[in-house]
């Protein structure tokens, strides 16, 4: 009985794991051809023959190029400046345990944690207040605020598995503070730090929410284009670049993955 | 090679004192012990000599000189961590070669390498990762690397401690060898007495942040001035008595079962509560028959409780008409092999082994 | 402690001062047809006020209801792959799986509600869907139904992985004993392993609802403007009818919801941490 129950179980387990990753794939999948499908209007699935048409049309879609290489200059521009404030932060934030640290931290991770929308709309009054801005200014300086929670992260996330005495080591051999963060604490935590700039992009260029906000006819992002031409019009371009958009997301990810390892930028838990 | 010196360190975290009032001189090239239990204060006073704490109040000094105002990196010190911390992206020739850049600038230091390579018997495995090295391995390289760029001090933290029985005992022969042969100043830390005796010329007593006794191994075992230092460093049975004058300008010492005995020991006021301490392997137990031994002893009757048969001595535990329990080791013999458990039984133990503390 | 500067600064200057003039927007008088609010104005809570009106009711339902159930459900079915994943022996097959749902969690957004639009929406199976239920593709309850699944898709990578954190916890030599002790392994399951990562489940039904209530795109594409969020809502405030002091009520809302439900889920990890350190 207890035999059988515990059978049953371990089917009904599979049952549902087989069907979570089914749930989780098969509309990518169906999107993948979609893109692909002959047909020169949105109709059902599945497409009756396949051709790069919107692909090509993709190409030639002036909007969506123009937005797209905001996009990459966006992201590119956003997360560098992250980094650059990021590690420093994220080193002095792993240092020891200090009054309101906590709390510190808590402050620069917040964007992640406030809704999009709600960030985009406070914002758009703080440009709309200083009377003096540009598109671009606006969107570099959201994706920066946006981008450097996942570098803190990153860094904390490193610094954290590290052990203490290695920079303790590096001072009694005759490093300066700066000597050992640049020989021994940087290069351990390099793996962390580049995940954290992959994970940055990735959010950077799909980010919507807060963008809708701060373009103006002169600028825009690949992700609000794509929802104004899906709410506006049938055209499977927007599905051509929508996979594009996860292709790039996926490689970058892959690099990451066949360099360092994801499960190890994550950790194995105590009892892995 | 140079001196150690503390003059009424103190040093605290928030409330608690970790360092209280310590003061202690070592001579230059000594090899000195910190023993204590954990949380007494020894691995704050090595991270103050180190520099990676400040003092509070006092001075440190390194051959002489108040090294308080310098950051680790600008005292010559060496360190070995209990973990090692070796620098797990980097080979071991370049983690022995790292302070060698650091202290003497970017030039071919691979004859130094090979030389401390030589020093902890590790030819060959220069371009090994640590990981790549067992426990054993991991420690001769953070010795390796602490001692290559030539430090005035060198300060070990648990060295051993990491490592199981077998290989701590052939290591802790291996690393005196060393230490000794470079003739550097040196400073163990560990909680094993055992270790601290074997591994010291001078061994420090540490409890609670206070410096309990200094003194070379022997004294601290046979000579201990604090009851903590007695009770800490080997195994021993207490009892209590009181000092009393004797005839010829020695003391009396009578216990509370009313046995006594005559002691050499000075500075005992008469009259005066004192702790004694006894020795388990100072004991021989006193056959029938055999009352009269050529020196005088001290002989405690009382009930074999227990026996415990360690192979080349046996473990005996005896109840005294006070209640007290007495734990003796005694050479195994074929009587006393035979000794009935809940029988009376006598021990003896001469007067100069036991150890005298006024409470 | 220098290197904080420059990241305390910029955050400070670029997220609490917008912050304050949107709290101090939604007590400012809104007058029709001027775009931003009337500074000359008197200050008033009207904004707030206009809030718990009927007509905003269904906002409020949309966004918490399909937000919770759509929480629930992905806890419910995650925790088995967690589990499964957590206790996988290799390596490699780990790694495999790590990747697969951080590659699924980190994929734009965008892409996947427009997968699910084009396999579940009207284009995909949702017509055979409604016809075998019998209620219309354009009703209300079909649309709801894509949302949640929306909902699902974006929520379900995320609750894996910190799902499979929390059965990391479970140090599995007490599944052992239990066992041992002649407990099933449904039984072990029930009464070890379950009761164990109570705290974390929550926690993370916690956190999902929190990051779907968030939601803004999936509410945006699959509601076809029927359905709509409070995010929706803040942002047709401000892009169709340009009323700045009612969008930034909303707002001050919705964060306030937000930081509730973050406060909650921060103390249940926080216990959790205390407890296994006790």
């Amino acid at each position: 009985m207890r035999r059988a129950i515990d059978k049953a179980g371990a089917v009904l387990e599979r049952v549902t794991v087989a069907l979570v990753c089914l749930f989780l794939v098969a509309p990518i999948i169906a999107l993948i051809f979609m893109s692909l499908d002959s047909r020169a209007y949105l109709a059902p699935f599945p497409p009756p023959s396949l051709s790069l048409r919107w692909y090509a049309k993709l190409l030639h879609t002036d909007l969506l190029l123009k937005a797209a290489g905001n996009t990459a200059l966006i992201a590119a521009t956003a997360t560098a400046t992250a980094l650059l404030i990021g590690v420093p932060a994220g080193l002095a934030l792993s240092g020891g345990h200090w009054r309101g640290r906590n709390l510190l931290t808590g402050f620069l991770m917040s964007p992640l944690a406030i809704p999009g929308v709600v960030l985009g709309f406070c914002m758009l009054l703080f440009w709309a207040k200083l009377q003096f801005s540009t598109g671009f200014l606006r969107l570099y300086c959201a994706h920066t605020v946006l981008t450097l929670p996942f570098i803190l992260r990153a860094v904390m996330g490193g610094t954290d598995g590290l052990n203490r005495n290695l920079a303790s080591a590096a001072e009694s051999l005759g490093a300066t503070p700066t000597r050992s963060l640049v020989d021994i604490t940087l290069p351990l935590i390099r793996a962390n730090i580049v995940a954290g700039v992959v994970f940055a992009i990735a959010f950077s260029i799909d980010e919507i929410a807060v963008s809708l906000f701060l373009t103006d006819p002169n600028i825009t992002t690949l992700p609000v284009a794509m929802v104004s031409l899906m709410r506006s019009s049938f055209d499977l371009s927007v599905a051509a670049a929508a996979v594009a958009l996860m292709v790039t997301t996926v490689l970058a990810l892959l690099v990451l993955h066949l360099i360092f390892g994801m499960d190890r930028i994550l950790g194995r838990g105590q009892y892995g | 090679m140079s001196t150690v010196e503390f003059s009424n360190v103190c040093k605290s975290f928030g409330s608690t004192k970790a360092v209280d009032d310590a003061s202690f001189f070592f001579a230059a090239g000594s090899l000195v012990s910190l023993l204590g239990p954990s949380g007494c204060g020894k691995t704050s006073t090595l991270r103050l000599i180190a520099g990676f704490e400040r003092v509070d109040k006092g001075k440190v000094l390194i051959d002489g000189a108040d090294v308080g105002a310098l950051m680790p990196f600008q005292r010559n010190v060496g360190v070995v961590f209990q973990d090692y911390a070796l620098f797990p992206h980097m080979s071991v020739a370049q983690n022995i070669e790292y302070g060698l850049r650091r202290r003497h600038g970017r030039l071919d230091h691979s004859a130094r390498v090979r030389e401390m390579l030589q020093l902890v018997q590790l030819e060959g495995f220069q371009e090994r990762l640590p990981s790549q090295l067992s426990g054993g391995q991991q420690q001769r390289v953070a010795l390796a690397r602490a001692l290559a760029p030539r430090p005035e001090v060198i300060l070990l933290d648990e060295p051993l401690s990491a490592l199981d029985l077998q290989l701590r005992q052939g290591l802790r022969i291996e690393l005196k060898r060393i230490l000794a042969a470079l003739g550097i100043t040196a400073i163990v830390v560990t909680h094993d007495q055992e270790e601290a005796l074997g591994l010291g010329d001078v061994v420090v007593v540490m409890n609670k942040g206070r410096i309990e006794q200094i003194g070379n191994p022997a004294d601290i075992y046979n000579r201990p001035k604090t009851r903590f230092v007695a009770g800490f460093v080997g195994r021993s049975s207490w009892l209590s008595g009181r000092a009393l004058p004797a005839p010829g300008g020695l003391t009396a010492v009578c216990l509370e079962g009313g046995e006594t005995f005559i002691t050499h020991a000075v500075g005992l006021a008469s009259g005066a509560q004192v702790d004694i301490c006894l020795r388990p392997e100072r004991f021989r137990v006193v056959e029938p028959g055999m009352e009269t031994e050529e020196k005088p002893q001290l002989v405690l009757s009382g009930r074999l409780v227990e026996t415990a048969f360690l192979g080349p001595e046996q473990h005996l535990a005896i109840v005294l008409g006070s209640g007290k329990v007495v734990h003796v080791s005694a050479r195994v013999t074929a009587r006393s092999h035979s000794l009935p458990v809940g029988g009376p039984i006598r021990v003896g133990i001469p007067p100069d082994e036991i150890i005298i503390i006024p409470s | 402690m220098l290197g904080l500067a420059p990241a305390v600064l910029l955050t400070a200057f670029l997220l609490l001062i917008p912050l304050g003039l949107m709290l101090h927007e939604s007590v400012q008088t809104y007058t029709p047809g001027r775009i931003g609010s009337d500074e000359a104005g008197p200050l008033t809570l009207e904004n707030f006020r206009e809030i718990l009106t009927v007509s905003y009711l269904s906002y409020f339902t949309d966004t918490f209801l399909l937000s919770m159930i759509a929480a629930i459900v992905a806890v419910i079915v995650c925790f088995p792959l967690a589990y499964r994943i957590a206790r996988l022996s290799g390596r490699r097959a780990r790694a495999m799986w790590i990747f697969f749902l951080m590659s699924l969690l980190f994929v734009s957004a965008l892409a996947k509600v427009y997968a699910i639009s084009v396999s579940f929406g009207p284009v995909g199976i949702l017509p055979y869907v409604t016809r075998a239920i019998g209620i219309s593709q354009n009703s209300l309850l079909a649309i709801q139904g894509v949302v949640i699944i929306g909902l699902l898709h974006y929520l379900m990578p995320i609750v894996t992985l910190s799902l499979i954190g929390a059965v990391q916890g479970v140090n599995p030599r007490l599944l052992d004993a239990s066992q041992s002790l002649g407990a099933s392994q449904l039984e072990t399951h029930l009464l070890i392993t379950l009761p164990l990562c109570g705290r974390a489940l929550l926690s993370t039904f916690l956190f999902a609802t929190t990051l779907s209530i968030s939601a803004f795109v999936i509410p945006l594409i699959l509601g076809r403007g029927r359905v709509a969020f409070l995010s929706n809502l803040i942002y047709t405030r401000f892009g169709e009818i340009s009323n700045y002091p009612s969008g930034a009520a909303f707002a001050i809302v919705l964060l306030s919801l937000v930081a509730a439900a973050l406060a909650c889920t921060t103390f249940l990890t926080r216990s959790r941490r205390r407890k296994a350190a006790a």
